[in-house]
């Protein structure tokens, strides 16, 4: 089977001097959702931002056989790996959740008809479709970050990459996505310490420190080696 | 300082929004060979950022408040046309959502703020010091506010409206102490945004363009107060003019498009006064245009920090 | 905020409502020209204006209320200049300002209160505005309510950190901060914006912006529309000319 990302010996040093990503190896292949973990600053937003060209490092990322060296490939990589940003109000910024999610079929040039025909599919996927003309603003956490999904989704891609899915969202809605992720064929990289929609979705994880991948493993194993999942005992005995 | 609609006489709103337009159209096609697509996001999201820090207020003498008003810090941090933008996407905002400024005194209030505001702010700053140095934000800050706000007065008096003059010194007063607080608020927070390491975006600058700020601002802060003497009464400035033996020049210059001063050009005294403001401020704003296109078009915006494809 | 309510009143149905922002924007701006063009006397005029603009009001059903403290807005300013002008010996030309600006607003309010800021932008670049400026537009509207909120929570963080530093007779506003701590505020309130806007540079970038990519919506105006902005030109010229004329 042809893997879908491939990555070797990636740095990346950002332009003020900081050492982000220091020789990362990485394959992905299809139908396989891999966890990113790992302590705060130890790379994982730095790492998932190259998958699609946003960022670009020394070493080689292919994506679908394409090299991001090229600066010709990166329109068809970014439709191909979708990124879900932390933030959904950094990623929701057009004045209507349709046109918001038509903004990536419109800019990968479907024609215009076509491009709404997919935002509209694209929210219904995601069960949003009655508010398909209020303001992004507007809508609850959960629901913008359904729409941010249906923004990636609507441009078909074959790469979902989630930094922090489940950050600002509560229980239901946690839940809500981890269902709707689970319904989606796609190939995934997620970054996220979640454990619920880690042992859900898991099927490999990665555990990232000082800009490496450290260790690999089932999410279960990786979570018990570095002990994240346990809080200390108090020392006095309590 | 906002100007509502209905105060402003008609040839001198529509000239504003005459030179406010070219004057971003100039910009905007400066703009837009640089990398002006990744300017949309910083200018939009740094304009709703202007919105929010009006918000922050605290008191300055017992029993009122400031906040800042934003231009000066958007020029030294941004550059002044990307801040001139910003800062035109906020007024025009303001005029419609919030009736902060009229419609039609939009481009009157985007000359005097956005684009007046910016290009006094660069001259200050340049001229009071590289940027890292406090005076410069201060004169940055004080010159942006205060020569706004005696614009905003000049228009007024142009447009016919009769002012007790002890009300025109109070005015221009409370303006020179919003100018200090506004100032001291900008070096401030630019300190405090140096040391957290954002990279400056503007390059240091050398002694030639210094001096060309020197000169844009001393004509524009000439201007402006000449457009406030003539608007106000024009005869204050005949006296001056012929105490100064200035009066046989200036009369040659004003007959050619205007006949006499003193005669009065047929119509109300209104008419005449509009007339007068509309001449200075034309002359401001060929000055202010001219020194900026000669000025602008040797500097380019160094490239913003963060790396992007 | 006080501004979510026209917004919230511009979501309503109605005839005004349902007419294109394009022909609204045409008959705010011509209503607009005309009251800049009236003479200070024209009571006649002004009069027959705000029957309209109260006529519009009930049919587009907004609350009058609301409408009037929105209007009130405009006081600091043109009450200031009208004082002074009354003080200076032109009382005729204070009163004059007054309504002209009072009436100016109203339009304004209208006009805000029946669109909806979609459609407001897509109107402006329908009508030839540059697609930089209508973009820039929609952005800072967009990241208006996201920063202001942010400041807001900052706000509270530093007066909960503050205690009640209040002097003997000062009474600070609720959101008064001491000058250090408001530019130390607004310093970070910088830094979270400016990195905001590479975010939404990075998520516009994976979705494959490319510039020249956002076109207007292809609409025709229906005769409605056409017959509103025109009824609304021709009164416009009808007060200037009856005003000019003497009547």
């Amino acid at each position: 089977m042809l893997p879908l990302i491939e990555v070797k010996g990636l740095r990346f040093t950002y332009p003020d001097g900081t050492p982000a990503l220091n020789g990362v190896d990485f394959t992905l292949y299809p139908g396989e959702t891999v966890f990113l973990l790992g302590p705060n600053g130890s790379g994982k937003t730095t790492f998932v931002l190259h998958l699609n060209g946003l960022l670009r490092g020394e070493g080689l990322v292919r994506v679908c056989g394409l090299d991001l060296r090229d600066p010709r490939n990166l329109p068809t990589v970014r439709a191909k790996v979708g990124v879900l940003f932390q933030d959904p109000d950094d990623q929701l910024f057009m004045p209507t959740v349709l046109e918001d999610v038509a903004f990536g079929p419109l800019n990968f040039g479907y024609p215009r008809e076509l491009a709404f025909q997919k935002a509209r599919e694209a929210l219904a996927r995601v069960g949003m479709s009655h508010a398909a003309d209020r303001a992004p603003y507007h809508l609850s956490a959960g629901e913008k970050r359904r729409v941010a999904l249906a923004g990636v989704l609507a441009t078909n891609p074959e790469v979902l990459v989630l930094d922090e899915p489940t950050t600002f969202l509560d229980p239901p809605s946690q839940r809500d996505l981890l269902c709707l992720l689970r319904e989606l064929h796609q190939a995934k990289v997620i970054v996220s310490h979640d454990l619920t929609l880690g042992r859900a979705l898991a099927t490999r994880a990665l555990f990232f420190s000082g800009g490496k991948i450290v260790a690999q493993g089932s999410f279960d194993e990786i979570i018990h080696r570095f002990g994240w999942a346990t809080v200390p005992s108090q020392p006095n005995g309590g | 300082m906002h100007v509502p609609d209905g105060i402003l006489a008609p040839p001198v709103w529509m000239g504003l929004a005459t030179a406010s337009a070219f004057a971003l159209g100039y910009v905007g096609r400066r703009l837009r060979q640089q990398t002006w697509q990744q300017n949309i996001p910083l200018m939009g999201v740094m304009g709703a950022f202007v919105f929010a820090a009006q918000m922050v207020n605290f008191p300055i003498l017992p029993g009122t408040s400031s906040h800042l008003l934003g231009s000066a810090l958007l020029t030294l941090t941004l550059g002044q046309p990307l801040a001139s933008m910003a800062m035109t996407a906020v007024l025009t905002l303001q005029a419609f959502i919030f009736q902060d400024g009229g419609v039609l005194a939009l481009g009157a209030n985007v000359f005097n703020m956005a684009v007046m505001g910016t290009l006094v702010a660069q001259w200050a700053g340049r001229a009071f010091g590289l940027y890292k140095k406090t005076w410069g934000a201060v004169a940055a800050g004080w010159f942006s506010v205060t020569i706004a706000g005696a614009l905003a007065v000049a228009e007024l008096l142009a447009s016919g409206i009769r002012l007790p003059s002890w009300s025109v010194w109070l005015a221009l007063g409370a303006l020179a102490l919003t100018g200090i607080v506004e100032g001291l608020l900008t070096a401030a927070i630019l300190a405090l945004l140096e040391r957290s390491g954002l990279r400056k975006l503007e390059t240091p600058i050398g002694r030639q363009s210094r001096i060309v700020a020197v000169t844009a601002l001393l004509s524009v802060v000439a201007l402006t107060a000449g457009a406030l003497i003539a608007s106000a009464d024009p005869d204050i400035l005949e006296t001056a003019l012929v105490k100064t033996g200035l009066d046989k020049l200036a009369t040659t210059l004003l007959q050619s498009p205007f006949g006499d001063y003193q005669a009065p050009i047929a119509g109300p005294s209104w008419l005449r006064q509009v007339l007068a403001g509309a001449l200075g401020i034309a002359l401001i704003v060929g000055a202010a245009l001219l020194l900026a296109r000669f000025y602008t078009s040797r500097k380019k915006l160094p490239p913003r920090c963060t790396t992007s494809s | 905020m006080h501004y979510v309510v026209l917004e919230r009143l511009s979501q309503r149905d109605s005839v005004l409502h349902r007419r294109d922002a394009r022909a609204k924007i045409v008959a705010t701006l011509s209503l607009l020209v005309a009251l800049a063009f009236l003479p200070n006397s024209a009571w006649l005029q002004f009069g027959s204006m705000a029957l309209l603009l109260m006529a519009a009001t009930s049919m587009a059903d907004l609350p009058v209320r609301i409408l009037a403290l929105r209007i009130l807005v405009v006081l600091p300013f043109s009450g200031l200049a009208a004082l002074a002008s009354w003080l200076a010996g032109d009382p005729a030309r204070g009163v004059a300002i007054l309504v002209k600006s009072c009436l100016s607003v109203y339009l304004v309010i209208l006009l805000v209160a029946t669109t909806r800021m979609p459609e407001l932008l897509q109107a402006l670049k329908q009508l030839g505005v540059p697609d930089a400026m209508v973009l820039g537009l929609q952005f800072v509207y967009r990241y208006l309510f996201v920063i202001s909120e942010q400041a807001q929570h900052m706000v509270f963080a530093a007066r909960s950190r503050m205690g009640w530093q209040e002097g003997p007779s000062v009474r600070l506003k609720p959101h008064s901060l001491g000058l250090r701590t408001a530019a130390g505020l607004v310093a970070v309130l910088f830094l979270r914006s400016y990195e905001r806007s590479d975010r939404v540079f990075q998520a516009m970038l994976a979705r494959g912006f490319r510039p020249g990519q956002l076109v207007a919506k292809p609409s025709k105006l229906a005769a409605p529309d056409i017959l509103f902005s025109g009824s609304a030109v021709s009164f416009a010229a009808l007060l200037v000319a009856t005003a000019k004329f003497g009547v």
